[in-house]
C-alpha cells in the first residue's frame, strides 16, 4: 500500500490501468472477499485531517452536549435512576470525548485505506466507508453533471469533492478529499468524455 | 421570454378546429417550417366550474356572514357579493389566460396583473393526461396536464383545466405528434443508428425508437393486429391490452388500500363537527354533552363500532370501484394509456419509448388470493406511484401477461440468495424485538406493573418475527435474462422490478460490518427512472460481483479479481 498517492494533481494517467500486472491484485482489508480489486488512486493524505476535523467538530459539540446533560441530571437528581449514576454524571462528558475521539481517529485512519478511486476504460470506479463500505461503478456514458465542491475544511487543506451525478442517486458517486489539483483535472476529463459519450438511453 | 402577444380578438377554439383533430395535427411534416397556431383560451365553460369549485372554500365565510349579520338584507347584500366577485375573478382569469403553439414550444400566457409566460418546450413533454372530473363531464369539458417530467415540481407543469372535450383531444395529438415529430427529425440526421455523429442518439435503441415513431404514426384507429412486436417505443395501432372485469373490483381491498377510508371519513367529520359547530354557532357543550350520552349508552357505542368494522371491506371496496372502475390499459401511437375511474375519469399516457420496466407489488393477503398490481418504470416520471400505475389489482398470471405484453417481461426465473442471507433477514426481524424486550425486562424487574405487558408485547413480536424473517428471505431474488434484469424483496409488501438493461446507469455495492462478516452484500443497480435504485439486498459476494457483470460486463472487466 506504498504506491500511488497521486497527489501531483498529474491526471493524465487515470486512464490507464495504473500496474495491474503486478502484485497489487489482493483483496480489501478486512475478513471481506468480494471479487473486486483496489482501486488505483488513493485520496490525498490531507483527507485524513480533513476526517480529523470533522470528527473532532463533532466531538466537541456531543461533548459540550452531554456537559448540558451531566449538570441538568446532576441537579434534577431524577429518582428513577440508579444512585450511582447519578453520583458519577460529572464523568459523562469525560467518557463521551474519549469514545469520541479514539473513534475519530479510527475512522479517519480507517478511511484512508478505504477510500480509493480510478478511472478506467470509461468507467469511475470508487470504494468508500469504513465499518459498511460502498463500491460505486459509473460509466463515463451516463453521466449528467460533474461538480467539484469544496467545504470550509476542503478549502483550508487544499482539497476537493468531485460529485459525479446520473439519473440515478444510486449510479451517482462523490469522491471525497481529492487534491484541488487532481479534482479538477478528474471533474474536467470526466465532463469531456461525458460530452463525447453521451448516451441518451436513460 | 417573449412570445408574440396573444390575439385577444381570437374566437372559441371550437371555430378553429379542424374536423377530425388527432389526423391534421399542424401544418408542418417532420421538415417543415416550425408550425404558429393562434392563441388560444379556455372554454367559456370555466365560467361555470370555478366558482362551482371555489364554493366549498367560500361557504363557510358566507354562511359566517349570514350568521354574524343575523340574515339582514345587508348580510344578504355582502355574501352576494362574494358570489359575484368570484365569478368576476373566474372570468378576468379565463379573459387573460391564453395558450399558443409558438414553433417548438408551447406558451401559456397569463396577462393578470403582470404579464407571465410559461414556456414548455414540446420536446420535452413526456405524457399528456387527460382527466374529467364529474362536473367537467357534466359539461363536456376537460383537465389536460401536460407532464414535462421536471421531477415533481408543478410550477414547471402546465396545466389546462376547462378545455372543450374536442379541443383536448386535438392538443393531446399535437402536442404528442410534435414531440415524435423532433424524434424523427432527429432519426432522420442520424439513420445510422448506432456508431452515428449524432452525440445524443449514440444508443441503438433511441434511433429505433425515432424511426419507427416517423413511420408509424398515422396509424391511428386501424385495426390491432397481434402479429405486431411490441419493443418499447414501437408505435402500434391501437390496442387493447386488458379491460379489468368489474367482478375483479371486488379484490380491490386485498390491497389494503382504502380499508382505512371509513375511520378517516369518521374522524374527518367528527374533526369537522367540532370545527363547524363553533362557526355554526352550536355551542361546544353541546357536542360534549352527545359525546357523554354516547359513553353512557356503551351497547350503542359497541354496536355502532361492529358497525363500522363490518362496513369497513364494503366501504373499501366501493372506493377502489369508484377510482378504479373500468381501468383499460390500451397502446396507442407509442403510447401506453391506462384510463379509470368512476366520477372522476382519469387517464394517463406514458411514453412507450421511455418505459423502462415494471414493478409488480404484492401485499400479504393479494400472494395468498394470487393478485398482484403493477407500475410502469418511466424515466423522468414525478408522481410516479400514481401516474405510473399499469394495473390494479388483478390476478397475478393476468398481471404478469400484460405487462409482458406491453413493457416487456422477464424469461429467466429468480435465483435464490445464500442461506447467510436468511440468517440475516431473521436476525433483523427477531433482535430488534429481543432487544426491546430485554430493556421491558429490565424495567419489569426494576419497576415492575405494567411492565410485564411490554415484555410479553416485544416477545410476541419477536416470536411473529420467525416467519415474517423468513419470507423476506424467500422473497428475495435477482435474474438477468440478456436484456431485463429483475429483482425482488419484501414479505407485507413484496415488490419485484424489472428493468431493461439500457436504463441502468451505474451500481453501487455496499457492505455493512454485518454483512463482511456473513460474506453478503447488497447490489443497487441505479436507474434513470422510477424509484432511481433498486437493489438486490443480501446477495453473496461473488455472486453480486458476478450479477454485475453479467449485466454489463464491460464496466467491471477491469476491476473484477478472478481467483
Amino acid at each position: 500500500m506504498s504506491d500511488q498517492t497521486d497527489t501531483n494533481g498529474d491526471v493524465t494517467n487515470v486512464t490507464e490501468p495504473p500496474d495491474q500486472a503486478g502484485g497489487r491484485v489482493r483483496p480489501a482489508p478486512g475478513p471481506g472477499r468480494v471479487p473486486l480489486r483496489d482501486p488505483a488512486n488513493r485520496v490525498s493524505r490531507k483527507a485524513i485531517a480533513l476526517w480529523l476535523m470533522e470528527g473532532a467538530v463533532w466531538t466537541v459539540l456531543l461533548v459540550a452536549g452531554s456537559v448540558l446533560l451531566a449538570g441538568w441530571i446532576g441537579d434534577a437528581r431524577w429518582t428513577w435512576l440508579p444512585g450511582w449514576i447519578v453520583d458519577e454524571i460529572g464523568l459523562l462528558p469525560w467518557a463521551v470525548g474519549v469514545v469520541l475521539a479514539a473513534l475519530t481517529v479510527t475512522e479517519s485512519l480507517w478511511r484512508y485505506a478505504v477510500h480509493r478511486w480510478e478511472l478506467t476504460g470509461d468507467v469511475v470506479y470508487a470504494r468508500s466507508g469504513w465499518l459498511s463500505r460502498d463500491w460505486v461503478f459509473v460509466p463515463v456514458s451516463r453521466i449528467q453533471t460533474v461538480d467539484k465542491a469544496q467545504g470550509w475544511f476542503e478549502r483550508l487543506l487544499g482539497l476537493a469533492t468531485v460529485e459525479i451525478r446520473t439519473a440515478s442517486h444510486a449510479g451517482s458517486s462523490t469522491i471525497k478529499g481529492l487534491d484541488y489539483g487532481v479534482a479538477a483535472g478528474l471533474a474536467e476529463a470526466l465532463a469531456r468524455r461525458a460530452e463525447e459519450l453521451r448516451d441518451d438511453a436513460t | 421570454m417573449t412570445g408574440p402577444p396573444p390575439l385577444p380578438d381570437s374566437g372559441p377554439p371550437e371555430a378553429w378546429l379542424p374536423g377530425h383533430g388527432p389526423a391534421d395535427p399542424g401544418p408542418s411534416g417532420p421538415g417543415g417550417p416550425p408550425p404558429v397556431t393562434r392563441a388560444l383560451r379556455l372554454s367559456p365553460k370555466v365560467l361555470l366550474t370555478d366558482p362551482i369549485r371555489m364554493l366549498p372554500s367560500l361557504l363557510l365565510p358566507l354562511i359566517g356572514v349570514l350568521f354574524l349579520g343575523g340574515f339582514s338584507p345587508g348580510s344578504f347584500a355582502w355574501a352576494a357579493l362574494g358570489v359575484v366577485g368570484s365569478v368576476v375573478y373566474s372570468a378576468v382569469r379565463w379573459a387573460t389566460f391564453t395558450y399558443q403553439v409558438v414553433g417548438d414550444r408551447l406558451e401559456l400566457t397569463r396577462a393578470l396583473v403582470s404579464r407571465s409566460v410559461r414556456t414548455v418546450p414540446l420536446e420535452r413533454i413526456r405524457g399528456v393526461d387527460v382527466s374529467h372530473p364529474p362536473l367537467h363531464r357534466l359539461l363536456g369539458i376537460a383537465v389536460l396536464r401536460i407532464d414535462t417530467g421536471a421531477g415533481g415540481d408543478e410550477k414547471q407543469e402546465g396545466e389546462l383545466d376547462g378545455v372543450t372535450e374536442a379541443e383536448a383531444e386535438r392538443l393531446k395529438a399535437v402536442l404528442l405528434w410534435h414531440a415524435r415529430a423532433r424524434l424523427a427529425r432527429r432519426a432522420g440526421t442520424a439513420p445510422a443508428g448506432a456508431g452515428s455523429p449524432d452525440p445524443t442518439e449514440t444508443g441503438p435503441g433511441g434511433a429505433e425508437a425515432g424511426g419507427e415513431a416517423l413511420r408509424g404514426f398515422p396509424a391511428t384507429g386501424s385495426e390491432a393486429s397481434s402479429s405486431l412486436r411490441h419493443e418499447v417505443g414501437e408505435t402500434t395501432p391501437e390496442r387493447i391490452f386488458l379491460v379489468v372485469p368489474r367482478r375483479w373490483l371486488a379484490y380491490g381491498p386485498l390491497s389494503g388500500a382504502y380499508l382505512l377510508t371509513p375511520f378517516a371519513l369518521l374522524a374527518g367529520a367528527v374533526g369537522a363537527a367540532f370545527q363547524w359547530g363553533g362557526e355554526l354557532g352550536v355551542d361546544r357543550r353541546v357536542m360534549w354533552s352527545a359525546v357523554e350520552w354516547l359513553w353512557g349508552h356503551r351497547p350503542l357505542l359497541i354496536a355502532a363500532v361492529v358497525l363500522l368494522v363490518l362496513i369497513t371491506p364494503v366501504i373499501g371496496v366501493v372506493m377502489y370501484a369508484v377510482f378504479n372502475w373500468d381501468f383499460t390499459l390500451r397502446a396507442r401511437d407509442g403510447y401506453l394509456i391506462a384510463e379509470r375511474g368512476l366520477l372522476t375519469r382519469r387517464s394517463v399516457s406514458l411514453e412507450r419509448r421511455r418505459v423502462r420496466g415494471f414493478e409488480l407489488v404484492e401485499g400479504l393477503v393479494e400472494r395468498r388470493t394470487g393478485m398482484a398490481r403493477a407500475w410502469a418504470i418511466v424515466t423522468g416520471l414525478g408522481d410516479s406511484q400514481t401516474r405510473g400505475q399499469l394495473l390494479p389489482v388483478v390476478p397475478r398470471a393476468v398481471a404478469l401477461d400484460v405487462v409482458g405484453e406491453g413493457v416487456g417481461p422477464i424469461t429467466t426465473a429468480l435465483r435464490a440468495h445464500p442461506p447467510a442471507a436468511r440468517r440475516r433477514r431473521l436476525f433483523r426481524a427477531v433482535f430488534p424485538w429481543l432487544v426491546v424486550a430485554a430493556c421491558a425486562l429490565a424495567a419489569a424487574l426494576a419497576w415492575s406493573g405494567p411492565w410485564w405487558g411490554s415484555v410479553a408485547a416485544a416477545l410476541a413480536l419477536a416470536l411473529l418475527g420467525v416467519p415474517l424473517g423468513l419470507d423476506r428471505y424467500r422473497s428475495l431474488g435477482h435474474a438477468y435474462d440478456g436484456s431485463r434484469l429483475s429483482v425482488r424483496s419484501g414479505s407485507l409488501r413484496r415488490s419485484q422490478a424489472v428493468v431493461e438493461r439500457r436504463a441502468v446507469v451505474g451500481w453501487t455495492l455496499s457492505q455493512t460490518w454485518f454483512q463482511r462478516r456473513a460474506g453478503l452484500l447488497t447490489v443497487v443497480a441505479g436507474v434513470g427512472a422510477g424509484s432511481g435504485g433498486y437493489a438486490a439486498l443480501d446477495v453473496g459476494e461473488e455472486e453480486g460481483v458476478a450479477f454485475v457483470s453479467e449485466v454489463t460486463p464491460d464496466w467491471l472487466a477491469p476491476f473484477v479479481v478472478s481467483d
